[in-house]
């Protein structure tokens, strides 16, 4: 065992915890003393091989003592010993239900040991107390995995999200998210096909499963297919409109306006749609009719970040550069990653003389931007198979 | 959420915001990255417009038809091309120049060719051509005269007046570098390409322009590059993903391949240049996918800024700072990318002050799927784009333009605009996306309140035949008010557009030489008030796609019968005022001197500078 686990053994414990045994008889107590000498002793050569009969037998001299205990289960556990460390990790717990990360190191030697449904009681009771980051992730990831193993995805799902949420970047935590929520979706919609397999909602999952493989033509088929079964499908209208509205089809993008609209007529307040309509009119040159659904989402949700910056594009084609400022510098407290708002607000400040800050938001939106193609390259890439990649650069002139 | 994540959520999100109550998932981002089509097609998407019809009616009397003269000019010049366009740089030649070699004040006209690559590959040249203009409406090939039939692999070509001769001298842009051919003045020219010191340029030249930065009466010029391309070592066709359009195999670049840098040469005024790029800080060091190059004081300080399209890349705006130096300030001044900030396929560019501001807006033509952009110039080089706002961005994104100009067809005083059009790849008739290799071309009428409305099935069939066009370049051939639109396709004939019919407005036209400017007055403003009418334009070399147009300025009047004021600010910076002067002549102004000349229409003596 190296230093390092000794080292985090001793930290799941309180830092006293190994000179504050209980009351005993002189020579009881004598012997207390010669063994936490040597536990100590030992601990410090790190031998804790040595430390572990030492604890053994302050156990024997004192099995109510949760501390010896704990230390006992903590040193047993880093050595490998998850079926021996449990009985003095649960007897510390029970003992002192406070000691989280003995809980904690409990619920994994529980999981080692076999005993799923301990090792979940326990994983759960500690995780949300649980603060140093490391032994979080740990107890964290034990916990999906038990969840995962019993098809508790939702459950798992959460934990994920908790933890992504401490460690937004780790690759592998992003993973493991990642093939957590598809296999949600997956689950679902399985769920659907079996339960409901012609109803509106599953045209909707089609359609939406389809348009993820790029085959435009049956989404919008299924998507029109759930609206003919449910006409006050809740959203539906929204998503085919979005879909017409990005396809290639001259015919099929002008059909996205209806549906917008028709999404209105069943949710009022559906800012999104006031906002895409708003793009239409305005790529239409209808400047009027663009502000007034610009101003209509902005009035349903002053936060949303589409309509600010849409709302601003369209005031600076109207000469309104000041409340265009506004709201670009709100679309980037929204989302401080909006490149086009970045670029847009660097353009109105190089109007007002303020170089410095112009220059300073065209440097953000380059940041974003290169972020974004790379983001984009990256899939790009991925799709490419090695073989193609090789023979993409042999075709490449030198 | 932190801006990585931000980021993800943003890029997945964009635009396709399915329900705002649904979980975004995977899909989208599938289906963003699928819309993302390779080649040169840098679709944004959130940008995309609903694309409209063009106008459709019965032609108006408002409305000028734009007539195929072709045929009764006697021009039979013939553009060569492949039916595979396999490389791309069968795809991007075809400008077309204006010139009036001879100065009989009658603009003549320069059509470049080009080759292929199994003629290049066999040693063979395509032969460009110089038509004469014999002032009665017709044309004779002059090219074996001239000596200008055989420069290169041609590109474009651009007119300007190195040594201050008076005599315009032609500069065509290259598949190889660039031919600098001098006016003899007897209806010969010379290639002095080594001698002018311009021998070193060999990459792939595509947009040229002269115009004197540095205020010293000479024309300096500046060189876009395009591809670092070879024919001993090409892409392969089809080959990669770059080299396919919608699935569909097609020639490869420019995405995929290497730029090549630009060339800014300093004129030292005894008739050779200096490569002055670097120093100037207009080198291009990322080596982007140059095309149309512009000079044109466009924060009018006097000193001119430089104005670089580059082909799916940002565009360079290079404000002057005198001294030699120049600074892009493209992204600060709204121009380098579309309002999405996205770059786009920019190809043609013209210049015009179709708002009557005294500012010089920025019309940039682009590839299908994307839209043909206005910049409107709204002052100390500050532009927004107003593509959509405009009229403009709704008709053009069926279509992949090239040449383009701000063009007054009915002489109202206000510009109109005008573009040509021709997909890149011949294969997109099979890919079944309702695009097509030939394409019409687009009118958009002044509606005199910054909108331009859609009249292209209003204004005869000639436009609205489909054709691969290239070039564009503007001119009154004809010298009776009337500017004729010369249009250079890429397979086989021109197409030469009079405008015939409309509204009998009233018109002016200028011919400009500088004394203590350059001879051609290049990017000399001429300001002409007319009652309510305040109009500009600027003399400018090259613009449009690889394209001249006349030299000469013209402006519409509408009714007026004259004129009551003309400001003209000459490149030295020298200010003159004319006054009251009458309508539906030509005249010639001298730097310095006022009014030299002055003709009716009908003169066989029209002015030319």
């Amino acid at each position: 065992m190296s230093v390092k686990v000794i080292l985090l053994a001793l930290l799941l414990l309180p830092a006293d915890s190994l000179v504050l045994f209980g009351q005993a008889t002189p020579s009881k107590e004598a012997e207390i003393e010669r063994h936490q000498q040597l536990v100590q002793q030992y601990l410090s050569q790190q031998r804790p091989d040595l430390a572990i009969p030492e604890l053994k037998a302050l156990v024997a001299l004192e099995p109510e003592n949760a501390d010896v205990r704990a230390n006992l289960g903590v040193l047993l556990f880093f050595r490998g010993d998850s079926a021996g460390a449990v009985p003095h990790l649960r007897a510390a717990v029970k003992a002192k239900p406070e000691l989280w990360k003995i809980q904690g190191l409990l619920g994994l030697a529980e999981g080692r040991s076999g005993d799923g449904d301990a090792s979940r009681q326990d994983l759960e009771a500690a995780f949300p107390h649980l603060t140093e980051e490391k032994f979080k992730n740990e107890v964290g990831r034990a916990l999906m995995d038990n969840y995962t193993a019993t098809g508790d995805l939702e459950k798992a799902a959460s934990v994920a999200s908790a933890l992504l949420a401490a460690q937004p970047t780790d690759k592998s935590l992003l993973y493991t998210a990642y093939r957590l929520y598809s296999d949600l979706a997956d689950k679902t919609m399985l769920t659907l096909a079996l339960t409901a397999p012609n109803s509106a909602q599953m045209h909707q999952v089609m359609a939406r499963e389809l348009a993820r493989h790029g085959d435009e033509t049956p989404a919008i088929a299924n998507y029109r297919e759930a609206i003919k079964i449910d006409p006050k499908l809740p959203g539906a209208h929204f998503e085919l409109g979005s879909l017409l509205y990005n396809s290639t089809d001259e015919k099929l993008k002008a059909e996205a306006e209806a549906e917008f609209k028709a999404e209105l007529a069943l949710d009022p307040n559906n800012e999104k749609a006031y906002v895409m309509l708003g793009m239409i009119s305005a790529k239409r040159g209808d400047t009027k009719a663009a502000y007034d659904y610009y101003s209509r989402a902005l009035q349903l949700q002053p936060d949303d970040g589409d309509a600010s910056l849409e709302m601003a594009k369209l005031l600076v084609t109207m000469n309104q550069n000041e409340k265009a400022q506004q709201l670009l510098e709100h679309a980037i407290q929204i989302d401080p990653s909006d490149s086009v708002a970045h670029y847009r607000l660097g353009t109105l400040y190089r109007r007002q003389g303020k170089t410095e800050e112009a220059n300073k938001e065209i440097a953000e939106y380059k940041k974003y931007k290169e972020m974004k193609d790379q983001l984009q390259k990256v899939f790009h890439d991925m799709r490419v198979d090695a073989s193609q990649k090789n023979s993409d650069d042999a075709d490449l002139p030198k | 959420m932190t801006c990585v994540s931000m980021l993800a959520r943003k890029i997945l999100m964009t635009q396709i915001c399915l329900s705002k109550r649904a979980v975004f998932s995977a899909a989208v981002l599938s289906l963003v990255l699928m819309l993302s089509v390779q080649g040169r097609i840098y679709c944004q998407v959130g940008q995309k417009t609903s694309h409209q019809s063009p106008a459709s009616g019965a032609a108006s009397a408002d409305i000028p038809q734009l007539v195929d003269i072709t045929a009764s000019t006697g021009i039979h010049f013939n553009h060569l091309s492949t039916p595979e366009a396999r490389y791309i740089v069968e795809s991007m030649s075809g400008g077309v120049a204006l010139i009036d070699y001879d100065r009989d004040g009658y603009p003549d006209i320069y059509f470049t060719n080009a080759q292929n690559v199994e003629m290049a590959l066999a040693g063979k040249k395509a032969k460009s051509a110089l038509y004469h203009n014999n002032r009665d409406g017709t044309f004779t090939d002059v090219t074996d005269k001239s000596g200008v039939g055989y420069p290169c692999w041609t590109m474009g070509a651009v007119v300007g007046d190195y040594n201050n001769d008076g005599w315009p001298d032609l500069l065509v842009t290259c598949f190889g570098g660039i031919v600098f051919y001098r006016n003899n003045g007897d209806g010969t020219f010379t290639d002095v390409t080594k001698q002018a010191g311009l021998g070193g340029d060999t990459a792939w030249a595509t947009g040229a322009s002269f115009g004197d930065y540095d205020g010293d009466g000479w024309a300096d010029l500046f060189v876009a590059h395009y591809v670092d391309f070879h024919i001993n070592d090409l892409p392969t066709f089809g080959s990669r993903k770059t080299c396919q359009y919608h699935s569909v195999p097609v020639q490869c670049g420019p995405r995929g391949l290497k730029g090549f840098r630009d060339n800014l040469y300093h004129n030292n005024g005894d008739g050779t240049f200096t490569e002055v790029s670097k120093q100037a800080g207009v080198d291009d060091a990322q080596g982007f996918f140059g095309l149309t190059a512009v000079w044109s004081d466009l924060n009018e300080d006097g000193r001119l800024d430089l104005f670089v399209a580059n082909d799916g890349e940002p565009n360079y705006l290079y404000r002057n700072d005198g001294g030699g130096r120049f600074t892009n300030i493209a992204y600060q001044a709204g121009v380098a990318v579309n309002e999405d900030g996205s770059e786009q396929a920019n190809m043609g560019v013209a210049l015009g002050d179709y708002l009557h501001t005294g500012r010089f807006s920025i019309a940039i033509t682009h590839f299908s799927e994307e839209y043909a952009a206005l910049y409107r110039n709204d002052g100390d080089l500050n532009f927004t784009d107003v593509s959509h706002a405009s009229g403009i961005a709704q008709s053009t994104t069926s279509y992949v333009g090239w040449g383009d100009a701000f063009i007054d067809l009915d002489n109202d005083g206000w510009p109109d605009f005008f573009m040509v059009n021709g997909h890149v790849y011949p294969q997109v008739n099979v890919a079944g996306i309702g695009t097509k290799y030939r394409e019409p071309k687009l009118l958009f009428l002044n509606q005199h309140n910054g909108n331009f409305r859609n009249i292209s099935q209003d204004a005869g069939p000639a436009i609205q035949i489909p054709q691969v066009s290239r070039g564009l370049a503007v001119g009154d051939l004809f010298n009776d008010g009337r500017l004729e639109l010369v249009v250079e396709n890429l397979e086989g004939a021109p197409m030469i557009l009079r405008p015939e019919g409309g509204p009998r407005n009233h018109w002016i036209s200028f011919a400009l030489q500088g004394t203590k400017s350059n001879r051609l007055a290049l990017n000399a403003r001429v300001r002409v008030t007319a009652g309510e009418l305040v109009e500009e334009d600027e003399v400018r070399s090259g613009g449009s796609y690889l394209s001249q147009n006349d030299l000469r300025l013209h402006f519409g009047l509408g009714k007026h019968e004259s004129v009551d004021k003309v400001e003209i600010i000459w490149p030295s910076g020298a200010k003159e005022v004319l006054s009251q002067m009458s309508s539906d002549r030509f005249y010639t102004l001298q730097e310095g001197k006022g009014i030299v000349s002055s003709h009716a229409v009908g003169s066989s003596s029209a002015p030319h500078p």
